[in-house]
């Protein structure tokens, strides 16, 4: 049996070279997962082992996982439904249901198939209503859609998109994290600029590509590279940051500007951090009739 | 097919649509493409479009491509805007329609449509 101990974000490294080292285990191969010396679990760091997770029991690795000792931590785990989250044959309830704590609350990890987008979209709605019925989600709803589509149209992952909310009404603060275990955001722009028009660009010049207005790999009708930028500019406009990593990378988008750094552990697929404080978000308020000009 | 209430305005017919009744959320390029759809006959005959979005939700670029640029593309931008009335519309859709057509306007239709 191998172990692997995750403490924090950039711990992932270790099981994700072993996940990412197996197509499919002769027989069921056994990892025991120690995350006994966890005091705090980053939303980042949830959802990338959960990725890493629920990849390698597909390629046929059986977890045998340690909980925390920190009492507070392994409760969290449970409440958030992560402990049955990785059970073989968990099998995902349709109602998205609250977790409320005094010190944060949260929609529990949920993995949004295609199918399901809409349906999770509409039973968040009243989450977010709840930490504020005074401002407009609407345009948070928008973001919601764009990183989701994103997922199913590129990400080229078999599981669709892994979702946590995570409020935290001590700083004002909401989280969001989606993250695929597909192929990548940087190696998907890699790969098509390389095929299609013969360059070779480097992380960082594919970050930028991938949030730049009007840039897309696909040609479809679905596809024609305003999502990533619509996330940015909304983010911008809410003063909040985006941050998106990929193996060995980590691009952030924020009120000051794009920046790029190799901080970021392996990883498989793409993550997205969206971080902002909903006061920042418009008031709530209809118009009659749309002005076009 | 959904639903949908013709009255008389003056002389000329209204065609209204609720999106949210006939669509539920409004996710996707398929049910963009599904509202311009329903009201394609509309556009091409001249008649004014009313398109209530109260309860819709977040519109994603993907839905817009489906509804409006295929709309821009049938019958062109200035008559698209001219005979579709948006109705209901918060100020999160706003912004997201805002923003597509000033991208739309900056950028074209960067792929084929399907209609």
């Amino acid at each position: 049996m191998t172990e692997i101990s995750i403490s924090d974000f950039d711990s992932l490294s270790e099981l994700s070279i072993y996940v990412a080292g197996k197509n499919k285990a002769p027989e069921w191969e056994r990892v025991e997962l120690n995350l006994s010396e966890c005091k705090f679990i980053e939303p980042r760091t949830l959802i990338g082992l959960t990725c890493l997770v629920m990849e390698g029991i597909q390629r046929g690795i059986r977890f045998h996982v340690i909980y925390p000792k920190a009492p507070w931590t392994n409760k969290y785990l449970h409440d958030i439904r992560w402990a049955n989250f990785i059970k073989e044959n968990y099998q995902q309830p349709r109602q998205v249901e609250l977790v409320s704590e005094a010190k944060y609350s949260a929609l529990p990890l949920w993995r949004v198939s295609s199918e399901y987008m809409d349906d999770y979209i509409l039973q968040s709605k009243s989450f977010y209503q709840r930490i504020d019925r005074s401002k407009d989600w609407d345009g948070l709803e928008n973001v919601m859609k764009e990183l989701l589509n994103n997922v199913y149209d590129h990400s080229n992952s078999s599981s669709g998109a892994y979702v946590l909310v995570q409020y935290f009404p001590n700083i004002g603060e909401l989280k969001i994290v989606v993250a695929d275990a597909g192929v990548g955001l940087a190696n998907n722009v890699r790969d098509y600029l390389l095929k299609t028009q013969g360059l070779e660009v480097s992380l960082e010049e594919a970050f930028h590509w991938a949030f730049t207005q009007g840039k897309s790999t696909q040609s479809k009708p679905t596809n024609r590279g305003y999502g990533l930028n619509t996330v940015a500019t909304f983010m911008a406009a809410v003063g909040g940051k985006v941050s998106c990593y990929v193996s060995g990378g980590e691009f952030v988008v924020s009120p000051t500007g794009m920046t790029c750094s190799g901080a970021s552990p392996n990883l498989l697929g793409t993550l997205y951090v969206l971080s902002f404080r909903p006061k920042a978000l418009q008031d709530a308020e209809v118009f009659g009739m749309f002005d076009w000009d | 097919m959904p639903r949908s209430l013709v009255c008389l305005i003056g002389i000329k017919l209204k065609y209204m649509i609720k999106v949210r009744d006939f669509f539920g959320e409004s996710g996707d390029f398929q049910k963009g493409f599904a509202l311009f759809q329903a009201i394609r006959d509309q556009l091409l005959r001249g008649t004014p479009i009313e398109i209530d979005f109260s309860d819709a939700g977040g519109v994603s670029s993907s839905f817009l491509h489906g509804f409006l640029a295929e709309s821009f593309h049938l019958v062109g931008v200035d008559a698209a805007k001219r005979l579709l009335m948006l109705r209901n519309v918060s100020r999160g859709q706003a912004d997201m329609l805002k923003k597509y057509i000033s991208d739309y306007n900056h950028l074209g239709s960067a792929a084929t449509p399907t209609a």
